[in-house]
């Protein structure tokens, strides 16, 4: 390991305030404290290659949140087109810890599971910025108001924005195809 | 009842918090406007997302995951700390951010046959592409050499297609995360070479534009 002591420190003492949200995020959607930590990880490595901007930006836990859910959806993306089953590394959550933690009992999680890979799906379809946007307000209970700070957008556009956003993705919804596979990969082309 | 109404409602509608006769004001204006109520659909929807069980962090996996980020972009060493660490637990696990190869460096002398893999690289977004290296006793000595072609490079090192640097692997596990750009359309490709006196393992991944 070759960290520089005051640089690690420093990184430290900037992602801890924001840490625990960054978890829970990540495991709402990845639905596994292992995977959950993999792409909280992730996010942390990009945060550190940006960390004299990050220092900078008054809403580091919207960057961060954001990055998440970027972050997420390209894996998503590439694990839907990758020739290696994931299912199979041994990474899905058998963490009892956790699992107890979480209260879910087996049915429930294939149920559920099955929901929000539909969910997360069109959520890909929708885009990044929109998805992000939406997420930001609807999961993390980010207002109006601090949406307009983090983005610099009015507060009428954002309405607006995550009005048609909501409907987009209610529309992917209840259709049916949203269900079908987006790509079919063999060989691991796309 | 007016979209533009519902539209500031429509969460609170989703959580069930809105008093009988605004809800039944917008259950109604939802059962003719079929852009609202696709709205109410994708609220709900996000709302099962953000209600999925979730505990804080611990205190053990903030240490984990601090312990597991240590690139830093400011070290001019050839190495830039691109290491994360010998006997890192869950390196499979870690594979679902990025590509993870296993390179197992053998007792017994010899070249091994080349194998290949490959990864999805953005211009838009630095991806770490995590290296596992294993090693089944420590190594002293042991030479890294990264060799890219194509439009692709590693975050920081701008035109540099070799990078070489000469570390100690301890047994178990170590890994190595590059952080890799596209710089063009083209993708490229990357080969990693470990050599030991010992025995050498050389591996091809195609580095692919993503989208």
């Amino acid at each position: 390991m070759k960290w520089l002591g005051s640089d690690r420190n420093r990184f430290t003492e900037l992602m801890r305030p924001h840490f625990d949200a960054l978890f829970i995020a990540a495991q709402r959607m990845t639905r596994t404290a292992a995977d959950a930590e993999d792409l909280v990880q992730d996010v942390c490595l990009k945060a550190h290659t940006h960390i004299d901007e990050l220092e900078k930006i008054e809403f580091q836990r919207a960057w961060l949140l954001k990055t998440l859910y970027h972050r997420f959806i390209d894996i998503q993306r590439a694990r839907e087109r990758s020739p290696v089953d994931m299912a199979e590394t041994g990474a899905e959550s058998n963490d009892p810890d956790f699992m107890e933690r979480v209260g879910s009992r087996p049915d429930d999680i294939v149920e559920r599971d099955k929901r929000l890979e539909t969910i997360f799906r069109a959520m890909e379809i929708l885009g990044h910025e929109a998805s992000s946007l939406l997420a930001l307000h609807d999961i993390e209970g980010f207002s109006l108001q601090e949406l307009r700070q983090v983005t610099g957008l009015p507060e009428g556009t954002l309405k607006s924005r995550l009005h048609r956003t909501r409907s987009r993705l209610g529309r992917l919804l209840s259709n049916q195809d949203i269900h079908k596979p987006v790509l079919t990969v063999v060989g691991g082309k796309k | 009842m007016k979209c533009e109404s519902v539209v500031e409602q429509i969460k609170a509608l989703a959580e069930g918090a809105l008093s009988g006769d605004e809800r039944t004001a917008c259950m109604n204006h939802v059962a003719v406007c079929e852009d609202c109520a696709d709205a109410l659909r994708g609220v709900r929807a996000m709302l099962v997302v953000r209600d999925q069980a979730a505990v804080p962090g611990s205190e053990r996996v903030f240490n984990r995951v601090m312990g597991k980020t240590s690139y830093d972009p400011h070290q001019e060493a050839s190495r830039r700390g691109f290491w994360l660490g010998a006997g890192f637990s869950g390196a499979i696990a870690a594979s679902l951010l990025a590509l993870t190869i296993a390179l197992r460096l053998l007792t017994s002398p010899g070249v091994e046959t080349p194998t290949a893999a490959e990864f999805y690289v953005s211009s838009s977004e630095v991806r770490p592409m995590n290296i596992a290296i294993e090693a089944d006793r420590p190594l002293q000595d042991a030479q890294i050499s990264i060799l890219l072609s194509g439009d692709v490079e590693v975050d920081g090192f701008v035109d540099r297609h070799e990078l070489s640097w000469v570390d100690d692997l301890e047994p178990g596990v170590n890994q190595l995360t590059l952080p890799i750009r596209a710089v063009g359309e083209r993708g490229g490709q990357m080969v990693v070479r470990l050599s030991h006196p010992d025995s050498e393992q050389i591996f091809v991944v195609q580095l692919k534009l993503d989208g």
